[in-house]
């Protein structure tokens, strides 16, 4: 599979002098194009950061990125706009870039019934649940490029069942529209069940500890957290991310 | 009809208990009608003088609306201004507050003096009343937009523009209607403050003139009008209030 993108040698440090304080040190990565990439590691590693530099929010400090079009980005919280309907929040995409994919209302509305959202298209974010937001927030960035999505610990805050049936439309998603992911996470079993490939970071300034290929089949199941395989990355990760 | 009352039913019970208390008090012969009338005798004067009372109500109302609407664009554009530039802020953020230092009760001779004793000077009066809480609360409002929607606009590239008008505009609306409901307050008291000082109609220079020939009743009852188209102002704002911020619901 051809690169997605590819980061080499970012260093980000925030202000200058004696109150500069480095958050990524020579961070350097290749995400394949249709590859679920997972970051973990201790708050204050940078995950967050990282992702912001990708999605162009923020610029590194040093080090170059390589990366075709602007992918779509769901931060931790539900980011929907309070004041637009599940459907308006869909037509964001639209509105900023005028000729962005799917955004004629036919098209949203198929999307929303794809995803079993169709009732919710008038509601308000407000009358939604927490795991219904953050469904709506990851279809918009679906629409903005289905081709890349960047996720900042897109289930933190949802409870443990929730957040599983979460990564499971997480992955019919990716598969439908064969998306590149990028996802933050705190959470060891969830980066192995979503990932093809976990980077370990380390205490700050971020940088790489680890690179694990997680080595599980797909479509990805719940059972597989399971196998032997998963059993032992899980004890790697908790080793990794929590030093004895 | 149960929600409303509940919601509105001890505000009119105490209202309603202070008048009886007044009546009673009043018509008991402990006070001297010429300085506390009763209630019923300020109903009366309320009726008979119906007509001026509309009249001049008119006037003072159309005042009001133009001097809020006129204070709702001048907040809003310094609002804005003062958000979007640093150095704007630097520049006229001391000379807001430093206008609100200013006794407005002394500024109503001079606009007399400047514009005469036309709609003008009592316009103004309102705007200098209304304006500050609709900058302050605006310029506030603009910076309280939640930081990961700015980074989700910035993330799809969104122009300053875009950003300002999608998400920082819609997330002041709160704080716009709060100011707007404190203007709203005052901007009835800067008409009539404005008529009192000189005008040639107007519940302001009414009750003057109801004043000096001492009509006590007739003072009670412009101001209970006074208070009324207050009331009705700030109710319209709470109206639309509701109106454009169902999504809070």
């Amino acid at each position: 599979m051809p690169t997605a993108l590819k980061l080499k040698n970012i260093t980000k440090v925030y202000g200058s002098g004696r109150h500069s304080l480095a958050a990524l040190s020579e961070i350097s990565l290749n995400v394949k194009r249709e590859e679920i990439v997972c970051l973990i590691g201790p708050n204050g590693s940078g995950k967050s950061t990282l992702l912001k530099l990708v999605a162009g929010i923020e610029e590194p400090t040093s080090g170059s990125l390589t990366l075709s079009g602007t992918p779509g980005y769901v931060p931790q919280q539900p980011s929907l706009l309070p004041w637009r309907t599940v459907e308006q929040n869909l037509r964001l995409p639209g509105d900023i870039a005028a000729g962005g994919t799917r955004t004629d209302q036919a098209g949203i509305r198929q999307l929303l019934a794809d995803f079993g959202l169709l009732e919710f298209a008038g509601a308000y974010p407000k009358a939604l649940s927490g795991g219904m937001q953050q469904k709506v927030a990851l279809l918009r960035a679906v629409l903005w490029n289905p081709a890349f999505l960047l996720l900042d610990e897109p289930f933190a805050p949802l409870d443990s069942i929730t957040r599983l049936e979460m990564q499971q439309w997480l992955l019919e998603l990716q598969r439908k529209f064969r998306s590149t992911v990028l996802c933050v996470t705190h959470d060891i079993r969830e980066a192995i069940f979503l990932a093809d490939t976990i980077y370990v970071l380390g205490q700050r300034p971020g940088h790489i500890r680890q690179i694990c290929e997680v080595g599980l089949a797909r479509p990805r199941q719940p059972r597989h957290l399971s196998t032997a395989r998963a059993k032992k990355l899980e004890k790697d990760l908790y080793g990794w991310l929590v030093p004895a | 009809m149960m929600k409303r009352l509940r919601a509105y039913g001890p505000a009119l019970l105490v209202i309603c208990l202070v008048l009886a208390v007044w009546q009673i008090y009043a018509t008991s012969g402990l006070s001297n009608p010429a300085n506390l009338p009763a209630p019923s005798h300020i109903y009366q004067a309320l009726v008979i003088q119906r007509a001026v009372i509309w009249d001049n109500s008119l006037q003072t109302i159309a005042e009001t609306l133009i001097g809020l609407a006129l204070a709702v664009m001048l907040g809003g554009f310094f609002g804005v201004i003062i958000f979007l530039s640093a150095m704007l802020r630097k520049a006229f953020y001391p000379l807001l507050v430093a206008s609100q230092t200013v006794p407005l009760i002394a500024l109503a001779p001079l606009l007399l003096i400047w514009f005469g004793f036309g709609l003008q000077p009592k316009v103004i009066m309102v705007v200098l009343y209304c304006f500050f809480p609709i900058t302050i609360a605006v310029a506030d409002g603009l910076n309280t937009a939640d930081s990961q929607l700015i980074d989700v606009l910035k993330s799809m590239r969104a122009s300053r523009w875009q950003t300002l008008r999608t998400v920082r505009i819609p997330a002041a609306a709160p704080a716009f209607f709060s100011g707007l409901k404190i203007s709203a307050t005052y901007a009835v008291t800067g008409a009539v403050v404005g008529e009192y000082v000189g005008a040639s109609q107007g519940l302001g220079i009414y009750l003057q003139t109801a004043a000096h020939s001492d009509s006590i009743n007739l003072v009670f009852a412009l101001i209970t009008v006074i208070v009324l188209v207050s009331l009705a102002l700030v109710g319209t704002v709470l109206l639309l209030e509701k109106h454009f911020l169902a999504w809070r619901a």
